[in-house]
């Protein structure tokens, strides 16, 4: 939507109004940042402009989801999938490509994943078939009928209502593959103390509770 | 009725949380139903952390206690402390799809900013009774009395075309006049007009349905709770019931759709 005016109603060049609108679409973008940023792009060197431009086109160019595991990835399929040092008898179910990148930092897990592109939401109308639970489903029945590596599938999805609801799902989804599924900790998380945490948190830590090592 | 400027700079109020969508780096805005103010939508700032001391009180389905502070625009909660978290119905997933159908027809059939108190109670003890392992006669009753409180309460005597009290059997049910329609008013005919103008076909309606509608109606859940409303009844009873919603709301309830869905899973393992 070309216009003439930016979004302050005022008169701007048109491929200065151009820009703005077209920042202004971005999540989190409002018309003043949309104007700043504008701005800051003009006064920009050409050749960090081009640059920017340039990786905005790549990005939609060469990314894609991997075929196994529907991260985003350049290449499918992806690094992960295809590290054959990976423990390849482990799936660590995540909602967003965020998760697998926040994983992946902490150390703490060697195996593959699956990213499922959001949780369940009812009241939002996201079910399990806005979701990509489809390909987990194939992805595992795939295993289970040749090669019979998978051992384990790790439910990580997020601690709040959505999370747990997808995890619930998913685990009356996978039960009939006898495939062991697991469910990360949850509870008190490092660093909270036990006089604020509300009756929900608590519930959990007292379920989840283990022999002290 | 409360008005959004006769509140204090800071305030404080209860509710139950209906739902959180994520707005900047790490903020919820969420909408709560609430005792005071009906629903309001406020921000949390930094929920989304992970070491927020207050997003494990703000999921959806559970009763809080806040305290918020004017904002611009939009209000923020400063406080909040669970009143019930409704653990046990958030253990399984019949129990949060039930729930989430609560809170959303709470939503959408309350308007905003408007406190209703008998339909906060009558959310507040569906909450506590689906906790306590209550299913779908819960549900139908709830769904009853959101109608009457709203009021949107369906016509069950009276048939809505001539005002002539319906005779058993012979009724049908028309969601756009929101009632029952006799069988002289359902056939062709001028009296039949005013239900097809309503935009929305008549529905079938068994007297053994009509007479579980009004027993519905006319109790307290406690009376109800023990009646047996079979297969084929619970059918029909589904589709008067959600067919009228539907034609107010002008759409499904979205969690009601997920809730037979699961039906299609294999059964719950606890």
């Amino acid at each position: 939507m070309t216009s003439k005016f930016g979004t302050d109603g005022l008169p701007t060049a048109p491929p200065v109004a151009r820009l703005v609108d077209e920042l202004h679409k971005l999540p989190g973008i409002g018309s003043k940042n949309a104007q700043r940023l504008t701005y800051h792009l003009i006064r920009m060197p050409e050749r960090e402009a081009h640059s920017l431009a340039e990786a905005i086109l790549a990005v939609k160019e060469q990314v894609g989801f991997c075929d196994q595991c529907q991260n985003i990835t350049d290449q499918n399929p992806c690094a992960i999938c295809t590290n054959p040092h990976r423990d390849q008898g482990t799936i660590c179910v995540v909602e967003e490509p965020l998760d697998v990148l926040a994983v992946e930092r902490s150390g703490a897990y060697k195996g593959l994943y699956q990213v499922l592109h959001g949780a369940i939401s009812p009241m939002s109308g996201i079910g399990p078939e806005e979701l990509k639970v489809a390909e987990l489903l194939k992805r595992l029945k795939t295993d289970v009928a040749d090669q019979d590596q998978i051992r384990e599938i790790i439910l990580a999805t997020n601690s709040n209502l959505e999370g747990e609801a997808t995890a619930m799902y998913l685990h009356r989804l996978l039960a009939p593959l006898e495939i062991r599924v697991t469910r990360l900790a949850r509870g008190l998380s490092t660093g909270s103390e036990l006089e604020y945490a509300d009756e929900v948190t608590i519930s959990r830590a007292f379920e989840g509770r283990q022999d002290f090592m | 009725m409360q008005s959004h400027s006769d509140k204090p700079r800071t305030y404080k109020t209860e509710g139950v949380v209906i739902r959180h969508s994520r707005s900047g780096e790490a903020d919820l805005v969420l909408a709560i139903y609430t005792a005071d103010y009906g629903t309001i939508h406020v921000v949390g700032r930094g929920l989304r952390r992970a070491k927020s001391r207050l997003a494990g009180h703000l999921e959806p389905l559970s009763h809080v206690a806040i305290q918020l502070i004017r904002g611009k625009g939009i209000d923020i909660v400063t406080g909040a402390d669970t009143l019930h978290g409704h653990t046990a119905l958030r253990n399984n997933l019949e129990g949060i799809a039930r729930g989430l159908i609560c809170v959303e027809m709470v939503e959408a059939f309350a308007p905003e900013e408007y406190p209703n108190q008998e339909l906060y109670k009558l959310l507040l003890d569906a909450l506590g009774l689906l906790n306590d392992g209550e299913g779908d006669r819960l549900m139908w009753h709830f769904a009853f009395h959101v109608l009457r409180t709203t009021g949107y309460m369906p016509e069950l005597q009276q048939c809505v075309a001539c005002s002539n009290v319906v005779q058993p059997d012979e009724h049908l049910f028309s969601p756009g006049l929101g009632g029952v329609v006799c069988l002289n008013c359902a056939k062709g005919g001028e009296p039949a007009m005013p239900h097809e103008r309503a935009g929305a076909p008549l529905l079938p309606l068994s007297s053994n349905v009509l007479k579980v509608m009004r027993y519905f109606r006319d109790n307290r859940y406690e009376t109800v709770r023990n009646l047996n409303v079979d297969g084929e009844l619970a059918g029909e009873l589904r589709r008067v019931l959600g067919g009228y919603i539907h034609y107010l709301l002008e759409r499904e309830v979205r969690s009601s759709t997920f809730l037979s869905g699961l039906s299609r899973l294999s059964p719950a393992q606890g």
